[in-house]
């Protein structure tokens, strides 16, 4: 049971951390994984709506019946093949995300937020997101990102060199990515130099708190891969103006700049971005008005913006998926044991395996959630099956 | 009397768990000590340490061990915390003499603390890189008077004021290898550079940017 010490492991420890750094200077880091082949950029956007993510969004028609969380025969919209969402949130995307939207069905069976949580993004070992992000390749700096300052949840080990990112400031950010115009800032090439330099001086830290300082070790190295790309100009003042943001603000400290952050990511190269919102745990909100309300005024209108400005793109294929813990059970809103996500992109079939049943339970038989991401994996045309296969092959646009 | 038994039961409490002791076998000889490996090597040794468990275990009703799945941590391991903005603020002016004009918009890239909470500071590519330059910024003040800043480096020079600023940031002593790799960002890694004041802050931001700052 002891973790003995072992002066072996501390050796391999430093030795990594040392080739890895040495490496770096000499510009021999590898590359984490193959390069995409098809010539559109696949990206995936999850927004995870920390708390639960009502059903009467993604299977509004499931209510009807009775009445429950304020579903009327007015405020539902048909999209066909079975899908039937909440008409005055989702059913005002645009047209693109409209034709190209489903709901997918995860009964996971966990009913608390910690396990539900966790269990979304990671079989307690990998993360699914970073697992995704490494297999889909590509050029991008940092490929796996977190917007803003909530915490994606689940444990996240490196994957293939490819670790998640937080980004909580948009200003700089730009400038690690595009270059400083500012001539008293260190020049690119030499300041990778000094990243490699102080990951090299960091190494004793690293090996003897592997724990605590694992996203210290993780940034220096993303700091040196970003350093030696190629910088991308970026023009944040036209970025902000389409988010209604003003061209100083630069923070992402709310939904809205979360969302443009995630264009800049993606722009930059990013494969999966994640953004955590806070206030879903609805108790008590039985018709539903509260959970509108939010989705109406806070997290719709930047969505709108990212649809238009990214999925209509012809040269990508990006992916927005909307899901929480789980859904709302009824009649008091609390904790039901499965979750109906929104799938929105490029390769999706209008239709829906996430139908809940008027007590807000899925179908036995339905998938968990390596389901929903080997579907993300199948939409997002990448290669590698790693989650498996996909058990929604019927919302598969070929 | 009572002090004597009393320091009696601390030395039996300190030094006498009964567990195995896994005292570490003869050193490698191909391994050499860190302080004295190059930029290069990766054969580090470590100090010979004697471990036992420590904390005392409890067999509860039915003869199961109540400690069974309880995670022992060895002695020196997992002490370093990354330090939040809130203590960078005024960490980089009491190590620097100087405060960066970077820092004060620097916030929200180390992530904002909300009020009442504590959660454990993120690092990130952008966040590291900002606090290279917050750090080159600095030492570019620090290296902007001086006249030994104003003359081309040298092996010596170099290890001496790389040594002086490891001693001042990181609060203890670096090792050769650590002296190493700032002095060779002062010597060689920033040879383009033509302004000899902006070398010597290479190197010195170097230092400033590694863990022994970065964490308390």
């Amino acid at each position: 049971m002891s973790h003995r010490f072992s002066r072996r492991n501390w050796l391999k420890g430093v030795a990594g951390i040392s080739g890895a750094a040495l490496a770096a200077r000499a510009g021999l880091w590898p590359s984490v994984a193959q390069a995409q082949t098809v010539t559109e950029r696949p990206a995936l956007l999850v927004v995870f709506l920390n708390g639960g993510y009502n059903s009467v969004f993604a299977s509004a028609d499931s209510y009807a019946g009775a009445g429950t969380f304020g579903v009327s025969g007015s405020n539902q919209k048909n999209l066909g093949n079975g899908l039937v969402i909440d008409a005055p949130t989702l059913g005002t995307l645009p047209q693109f995300a409209l034709d190209h939207m489903a709901t997918v069905g995860v009964r996971h069976g966990l009913t608390s937020h910690e396990a539900a949580q966790e269990a979304d993004f990671s079989d307690g070992r990998s993360h699914y997101a970073i697992q995704l992000a490494a297999a889909m390749g590509g050029d991008g700096a940092i490929k796996c990102v977190q917007v803003g300052n909530r915490a994606v949840p689940g444990p996240k080990p490196t994957e293939a060199g490819v670790s998640m990112q937080t980004i909580t400031d948009m200003k700089t950010t730009v400038e690690a990515l595009g270059g400083s115009t500012d001539g008293s800032a260190p020049k690119r090439n030499i300041a990778e130099k000094g990243m490699a330099a102080s990951k090299f001086m960091s190494a004793q830290t690293l090996v003897t708190s592997p724990t605590m300082t694992k996203v210290l070790g993780e940034g220096y190295q993303a700091a040196v891969e970003t350093l030696q790309k190629p910088v991308r100009p970026f023009d944040y003042a036209a970025l902000a103006t389409a988010y209604g943001m003003g061209a100083t603000a630069t923070a992402v400290n709310n939904f809205n700049s979360q969302i443009a952050a995630a264009e800049l990511m993606i722009t930059a190269g990013a494969n999966v971005v994640v953004a955590v919102d806070g206030g879903w745990d609805t108790h008590g909100d039985r018709d539903g008005s509260s959970v509108r309300n939010m989705m109406n005024t806070r997290i719709l209108p930047p969505l709108k913006t990212f649809v238009n400005r990214m999925m209509t793109d012809p040269e990508r294929n990006v992916v927005v998926a909307i899901m929480g813990d789980f859904a709302r059970s009824l009649p008091g809103s609390d904790h039901a044991a499965a979750l109906s996500v929104t799938v929105m992109g490029k390769y999706v079939k209008v239709g829906t395996t996430g139908k809940m049943s008027a007590n807000v339970q899925l179908p036995a038989g339905t998938p968990s959630v390596p389901g929903l991401w080997a579907y993300f994996t199948k939409i997002l045309k990448v290669n590698q099956p790693i989650f498996g296969t996909n058990p929604h092959s019927g919302l598969v646009l070929t | 009397m009572t002090r004597a038994i009393l320091s009696s039961v601390l030395v039996v409490g300190l030094f006498g768990c009964d567990a195995a002791i896994d005292q570490k076998g003869p050193a490698d000889p191909t391994i050499v000590p860190l302080d004295l490996m190059r930029r290069g090597d990766t054969r580090v040794q470590t100090p010979e340490v004697a471990l036992c468990d420590s904390g005392r275990k409890y067999v509860g009703f039915g003869g199961i061990e109540l400690t069974a799945d309880r995670r022992d941590v060895d002695l020196g391991f997992e002490k370093a915390r990354v330090k939040p903005f809130s203590a960078l603020q005024t960490e980089y002016p009491r190590v620097l003499g100087n405060t960066p004009g970077l820092l004060a918009s620097a916030e929200s890239t180390f992530g904002t603390t909300p009020a009442r909470w504590f959660p454990a500071p993120q690092a990130s590519a952008v966040s590291m890189y900002t606090a290279f330059r917050i750090a080159f910024q600095g030492c570019l003040t620090v290296t902007n008077t001086p006249a030994k800043y104003n003359v081309e480096a040298t092996q010596e020079t170099a290890t001496a004021e790389c040594s002086a600023w490891a001693k001042k940031f990181w609060s203890r002593p670096a090792l050769g290898p650590e002296i190493e790799a700032c002095a060779s960002m002062i010597l060689q890694d920033s040879a383009e550079e033509t302004n000899l004041r902006r070398r010597w802050a290479y190197g010195c931001a170097s230092v400033l940017t590694a863990s022994d700052f970065m964490t308390f």
